[in-house]
């Protein structure tokens, strides 16, 4: 069984459908790249899978279990136990007024120790230091890393990551897909939002390209750089500057870039 | 800000160590020296009965100020409560808590108040619920404003992702981030309330005689204002005194949280 299911999701925003009838699976410890350009869904969709936002139909079933029929009370703790999320922009996804280490073990989700140890885990130095210290006294790499370690002290089975490297620059966004993978390695499955494509390639084993509310194409990372089938995918991948032609040998395990 | 302080707190002190240094009860009539001029007998005149006027503003301080303060608390309960509500949950209940407040701060405030009070009779508790019958209103529009505002803050979607309550959501989360506008608002409302207590002792419907606040000793002091006018000017220059402190107070924070 697939760690998640979702069948026939629509959602309606002002009586506007937004997302139309979208269908994918997530196997355990997979990482999937869903891509698209602003507003056509991506993150509504996501959105969804946590806290559904306008009219939403269909089915979200996360082992089993529709989330979206379940009780309010029950979504809590699900979303404190089975679900973590990660956001575009560390900074406003911060409580401005609460340390740190308030927000890593607000409401219980996590002990002191279990959070600075996470926080180690995720790459921060000085743990000790920073867990005593207000958002805005990070970095915004030192931020995202904070994120991420909210999103999984609590060991959820998926993270839903949206945009998590459009605010960082270069360098930090490998290095956060870095830590991305290694949780991954841990066994976390990742739904990975983005509009990057090269983001995309670099981390996630499987791309869903969404198109005006719909999943237009489905395929393994590679074969979907190589040769995408659908006239979208090929023209977004134009778009971004990718190459859809073999790479030739002097640039090898590298992106030809068309100026 | 420090002006503002260090006039209210000059007052404060003044008020609560007054009575003891001008040795008079607020009471204490002494009719052959009725309105006497401010000197060392009195230090600032006596009233028609001979009543020490130093202690009388003495006392009408801890009157005026704690009905400012009474009410202004009052009127954060109720509005950061009903604004938090309103703003949080949105559609029908916003509108609903949100027309309630707009069809009560449409009636004539101070009509309103003088009814009630006429209805309750003087006293404190009746000034205090007539006071605060309208005046939360501006509390839970701003409150309501600030919500609707940060309900929509990465930060809240964050913290509904980990699986918070709304009570720890509205409570944790949205009410300390918009501490700075309630915090202006409040301090806004203690002189407004002081200026309604004093407005409604001067038409006769504040705290009933023998205690004083500051309106009662003024609207005194108007009769007498052509040959005693200290009876009129010093009570006026607390009441001016705190009203202009609290309003520096305000404006410095103001400028502090925005």
């Amino acid at each position: 069984m697939p760690l998640l299911e979702v069948k026939k999701l629509s959602i309606h925003l002002n009586d506007r459908p937004i997302v139309k009838q979208v269908n994918f699976e997530l196997a355990r410890g997979e990482c999937v790249g869903l891509v698209g350009e602003s507003g056509c869904g991506k993150s509504l969709t996501a959105q969804a899978l946590i806290y559904p936002f306008g009219k939403v139909q269909g089915e979200i079933l996360l082992e089993g279990v529709d989330l979206l029929k379940q009780p309010e009370a029950k979504m809590q703790q699900l979303r404190r136990q089975s679900l973590g999320m990660i956001y575009q922009e560390p900074l406003t996804a911060l409580n401005p007024l609460l340390t740190i280490g308030r927000q890593l073990i607000e409401g219980g989700r996590a002990t002191a120790e279990q959070a600075l140890a996470f926080l180690k885990k995720v790459g921060i130095p000085e743990p000790e230091r920073r867990f005593k210290q207000y958002p805005h006294e990070l970095s915004g790499g030192q931020r995202q890393r904070v994120l991420l370690a909210m999103a999984l002290v609590t060991k959820p089975k998926l993270l839903i990551a949206d945009e998590p490297t459009t605010a960082l620059d270069v360098s930090l966004q490998v290095e956060i897909c870095q830590l991305l993978k290694d949780f991954q390695r841990e066994g976390l499955t990742i739904l990975f939002i983005s509009h990057d494509l090269g983001v995309v390639k670099q981390l996630c084993q499987r791309v869903m390209v969404m198109q005006a509310g719909q999943i237009v194409e489905t395929a393994p990372t590679e074969q979907l750089f190589k040769a995408p089938s659908h006239p979208y995918t090929q023209q977004l991948l134009q778009w971004t500057n990718f190459t859809t032609t073999e790479p030739t040998e002097n640039t090898e395990g590298m992106h030809v870039v068309r100026l | 800000m420090k002006l503002g302080l260090a006039i209210l707190c000059a007052v404060l002190i003044i008020a609560w160590t007054g009575p003891t240094l001008s040795g008079y009860a607020f009471d204490e009539i002494h009719l052959q020296l009725q309105n006497t001029p401010p000197g060392a007998k009195f230090w600032l005149g006596s009233d028609d009965l001979g009543r020490d006027l130093f202690t009388r503003i003495c006392y009408g301080a801890r009157i005026s100020l704690f009905v400012g303060v009474a009410a202004a608390a009052i009127d954060l309960v109720i509005g950061t409560l009903w604004g938090g509500v309103a703003g949080y949950f949105g559609g029908r209940i916003d509108a609903l808590l949100m027309g309630i407040a707009d069809i009560l701060f449409s009636l004539p405030y101070l009509l309103i108040v003088i009814l009630f009070l006429v209805y309750l009779g003087p006293g404190m508790g009746s000034l205090l619920i007539s006071l605060s019958l309208i005046g939360w209103i501006p509390m839970a529009r701003i409150v309501r404003g600030q919500v609707m505002q940060l309900k929509n803050q990465e930060f809240v979607y964050a913290a509904i992702a980990y699986g918070a309550t709304p009570q720890r959501i509205l409570l944790g989360h949205i009410l300390p981030n918009a501490l700075g506008p309630i915090l202006v608002t409040l301090t806004l409302t203690i002189p407004s309330a002081i200026f309604a207590e004093a407005l409604l002792s001067f038409v006769g419907l504040g705290i009933p005689p023998p205690s004083a606040s500051w309106g009662t000793l003024i609207s005194e002091g108007i009769w007498a204002m052509s040959y005693y006018p200290w009876r009129l000017i010093f009570p006026a220059l607390f009441l001016i005194a705190t009203v202009f402190a609290f309003n520096r107070i305000a404006e410095a924070l103001r400028h502090a949280v925005t």
